[in-house]
């Protein structure tokens, strides 16, 4: 089992589900998720409280960016 | 079971054309979620399009979770609450980069996404596309009830994450992060200037979310979490990663062909004549049919038709015939797949394929 929790949907993205063309894609989408669930911790700083939210895009050919990432609205 | 089945709540919001529809939405629905967009250009066709800068200001502010209010004849004033907090994962083809421009940085939208981009090669050897068989249900379930215990220990803490900011690693990032902005400033390097100035922040975020990631494991599940240096530089090592894509990215944009606006509103309008050249003949139409009715060679539509088949508007099928292609073209991708099929029982001897954007815009069609 992975460590953190990051790696472990990280792992099951890319490897298992092969739901992205690239590990750094699925990686994205691992943390967008544990984004997604933090909801509402934040970070205090100096100037204030930072939001944990994430905004991603990514760029390659149109058979690699391919909607199997979709698989967010499923589960 | 589904997240939405067992608790009502959906995980993705709805991504509207209009900012009515999406504040509407907002109002209405779910407040919490993520936007899933394969056609990320969508974003930047719309602000060119119809809604300006003001449509930028109205996706910055969703991101920043700052309410929002707007004045519309339709409906009067209408108000975003404040607590919204929205992800988003977008996919989009190097076509982004035709319809790119300096306004999506400096407004500051370009600014708040993190780039992924193919670095021209797939990773997984064994290939994305194998027929997949297996039933993952039981595993979704698995890493959705991981992800639904983490948001419970997230609820019941209300955690605010510690930051020992003068002892902090992440202090000398933000300093040294500073002194590069200002440089990007002296150089006139205005969306540079833009994009590292929100750095310190995704460093921020990236490292909390580490440390939430780790905690998540953690047993004792009333202690709070703190940021530690280890989530520091898993943080640090995905910024520099992240920077590195918007180098790439903007090279790649100002490398790629640079076209005036006209120039670009003159491309849009000849895909539209297409798209409607098409529609006209029935939803498909034979190459050599496109080329005589738009008074065209294929050398001169290629590229034109490369970006439709970028965007998925246009499908098309191709089968070798002696030193040239005879090619089918199609609005709708499953009448396209039906003829393929035709044409393989037609010709068994003949490769009949779908054409890629790279073979379009290598001739192979």
């Amino acid at each position: 089992m992975a460590e953190y929790l990051i790696d472990e949907i990280t792992e099951y993205v890319f490897n298992e589900r092969r739901l992205t063309p690239t590990r750094d894609w699925a990686e994205a989408i691992a943390i967008s998720l544990v984004s997604l669930f933090s909801h509402p911790a934040k970070v205090l700083t100096k100037k204030g409280f930072i939001r944990l939210n994430l905004w991603y895009i990514f760029i390659g050919p149109s058979s690699l960016a391919s909607k199997k990432f979709h698989w967010i609205s499923s589960i | 079971m589904r997240h939405k089945e067992e608790t009502g709540e959906k995980l993705t919001l709805p991504f509207h054309a209009t900012s009515e529809a999406m504040i509407e939405h907002l109002s209405r629905d779910n407040k919490i979620g993520v936007i899933v967009k394969d056609e990320a250009t969508t974003i930047l066709k719309n602000a060119r399009k119809q809604y300006g800068a003001d449509y930028y200001e109205m996706m910055s502010k969703l991101y920043d979770g700052s309410y929002y209010e707007r004045r519309t004849r339709k409906a009067g004033l209408e108000i975003v609450p404040s607590d919204t907090y929205v992800n988003m994962i977008a996919a989009t083809t190097p076509y982004i980069y035709k319809v790119l421009e300096e306004e999506f940085f400096t407004q500051g939208l370009g600014n708040r996404i993190l780039y992924v981009l193919w670095n021209g090669e797939t990773e997984d050897s064994e290939g994305i596309f194998d027929v997949d068989i297996k039933n993952y249900d039981s595993k979704d379930a698995d890493i959705l009830n991981k992800l639904r215990t983490l948001r419970e220990k997230c609820e019941n803490v209300r955690t605010t994450i510690p930051l020992k900011e003068s002892e902090s690693t992440l202090t000398k990032w933000r300093d040294k992060i500073s002194r590069i902005v200002e440089k990007f400033y002296n150089e006139g390097k205005l969306i540079e200037q833009s994009y590292y100035g929100r750095m310190w922040e995704m460093l921020v975020k990236l490292a909390a979310l580490h440390s939430i990631a780790r905690w998540y494991n953690n047993p004792k599940a009333n202690v709070a979490f703190v940021i530690e240096e280890k989530d520091t530089q898993w943080a640090i090592d995905k910024t520099i990663k992240y920077i590195k894509n918007f180098h790439r990215l903007l090279e790649e944009w100002r490398g790629a062909t640079i076209k005036t606006d006209a120039k670009l509103e003159s491309s849009e309008k000849l895909h539209e004549t297409i798209i409607a050249t098409i529609r006209e003949n029935g939803g498909r139409i034979t190459k050599r049919e496109l080329l005589a009715k738009r008074n065209m060679t294929k050398n001169k539509i290629s590229a034109h038709i490369e970006t439709l088949v970028e965007m998925e508007k246009i499908t098309l099928v191709s089968i070798p015939w002696g030193s040239h292609f005879k090619t089918e073209i199609f609005l709708d991708p499953d009448e396209a797949e039906k003829y393929m099929t035709e044409m393989k029982q037609k010709y068994p001897n003949k490769l009949v394929f779908i054409p890629t954007s790279e073979m379009i815009r290598k001739g192979q069609w």
